[in-house]
């Protein structure tokens, strides 16, 4: 083979070898938000016959968030557009998880407004049809968007490790935490609190900002998702220690299309990655 | 005859004056060789002491470099930090934050007594009075330079540094 010939065929190799990495090509879209904080997102673009899924993290957690990440990378894979936002939590530009411990002045309706920001700016770019995505408490996140008119465009809902907001208090317990911030809300109380919430022991919060996630009960998660105008999928691992022990059944009971991975933990780490990349992609349409 | 006359002028001394001849010669030599000595010894002493001087000052310029090194890193590290842009976005609670979070969270070197934030017209966001070391109420917001100050019997450099904003990421 002459020179000429085989430059042809090492440049023709290298554009072909290029080529997948193109198509999963992904980059970070930054918007400024009604508030005037500047809030990001990273961005997969797909094929066009495939909805768009949007992709939430967990609580304080950002888009590079393990579980999110390897959920959104197999979804670009398989040719999906794909938009994991991170949540601003009241911070422009916000590029880490948030500690427990700073102070958190977000609240659930801050949080269901970016959502809704973030499906907006997906019609913008012309996507008909938008698929949520959610993980651990970022699922309550979607459900408070989906529980103020949601954009139709909005089809379909699949939640990864559903929270259960009462494993660690019970429904009584969280009533008078509640009626507490209420009683200090009222009384023009702000100075700040600090409590044992979600997966922190000492989150530092408002008393409002906080009262606001303290409306979520596993009794109007379960209506909630019983009200719900699309399909909703949940996936949950079998091993899950942040779940109360009956939290299973009760969205099992309840009627919802429920599909457990044994032995996987609530991150799905090690080899559960994969099972929960594939339990997704069977979760969505168009394959 | 002369050679005679001069040969009785060369008579025969006592030998004690040739002895004291000789010892005087000898503590003229010796005092010229100790001031010799002393000279050297004083001379010596004062480039040893030069060469101190120099190599101290040469070992506080790095140290000074090292520091302000450090100190540069400290507030990159705070520029970066999320919940400090959070503080000069929304400083209600900036009174929590600064004595809870900013030396506690780890993002800030263990060496560091005291950090504060400043609004742009130099204000700190609440200022205090006591502790380890008292950062100061005001700042000029032009010249931000570097100060050493003795406190608390012992001595606080003070560094202070403009907050850059985070440069946009195209899209």
């Amino acid at each position: 083979m002459n020179r000429p010939h085989s430059l042809l065929l090492a440049a023709l190799a290298c554009v072909l070898v290029s080529l997948p990495s193109f198509a999963n090509h992904g980059r970070v879209v930054e918007a400024k938000l009604p508030s005037g904080k500047i809030v990001s997102a990273d961005f997969h673009g797909g094929k066009s016959g495939l909805p768009a899924v949007l992709v939430l993290h967990g609580f304080l957690q950002t888009h590079a968030f393990p579980t999110v990440a390897s959920t959104r990378d197999a979804l670009a894979t398989a040719g999906y557009t794909v938009m994991a936002p991170t949540l601003s939590l009241g911070i422009s530009r916000r590029n880490k998880s948030l500690s427990c411990e700073a102070v958190h002045l977000h609240t659930l309706d801050d949080d269901a407004a970016e959502v809704a920001f973030w499906v907006r700016w997906l019609v913008r770019k012309g996507h008909t049809r938008i698929i949520l995505v959610g993980h651990s408490f970022g699922n309550l996140q979607l459900l408070s968007y989906m529980s103020h008119a949601p954009a139709p465009a909005v089809k379909q809902v699949v939640m990864i490790s559903l929270t259960d907001v009462e494993v660690k208090q019970d429904a009584p317990q969280r009533a008078r935490l509640a009626q507490d911030l209420r009683n200090r809300v009222a009384r023009g109380e702000n100075s700040l609190t600090q409590v044992d919430f979600g997966h922190c022991k000492h989150y530092v919060s408002s008393p409002a900002a906080l009262l606001s996630y303290l409306t979520i009960s596993r009794r109007n998660i379960l209506d909630s998702l019983a009200k719900s105008a699309v399909p909703v999928a949940v996936i949950m691992g079998g091993k899950d220690d942040r779940m109360g022990a009956d939290w299973l059944e009760k969205l099992v009971s309840r009627g919802f299309a429920v599909r457990v991975i044994p032995g996987a933990s609530h991150f799905f780490d090690n080899q559960y990655e994969f099972d929960l990349q594939e339990a997704v992609l069977l979760a969505l349409p168009g394959r | 005859m002369r050679f005679s006359s001069l040969r009785a002028g060369l008579s025969p001394r006592p030998i004690a004056h040739y002895a004291l001849l000789l010892l005087f010669v000898l503590l003229v030599v010796l005092g010229v060789l100790a001031a010799f000595v002393l000279h050297d010894t004083a001379r010596l002493k004062e480039q040893i002491a030069q060469s101190d001087q120099k190599l101290a000052r040469q070992e506080l310029d790095e140290v000074i470099a090292l520091l302000t090194q450090q100190a540069e890193q400290a507030a990159q590290a705070l520029m970066q930090w999320d919940e400090a842009r959070q503080q000069l976005e929304n400083p209600v609670y900036y009174g929590y934050w600064r004595n809870s979070r900013s030396l506690a969270a780890g993002v800030l070197p263990e060496t560091l007594d005291a950090v504060d934030l400043y609004d742009l017209q130099g204000r700190n966001l609440a200022a205090v009075t006591t502790g380890e070391s008292i950062m100061p109420a005001h700042i000029a917001t032009q010249n931000l330079r570097p100060y050493l100050m003795h406190e608390n019997g012992h001595d606080h450099q003070y560094f202070f540094f403009r907050f850059t904003r985070m440069p946009p990421i195209p899209s």
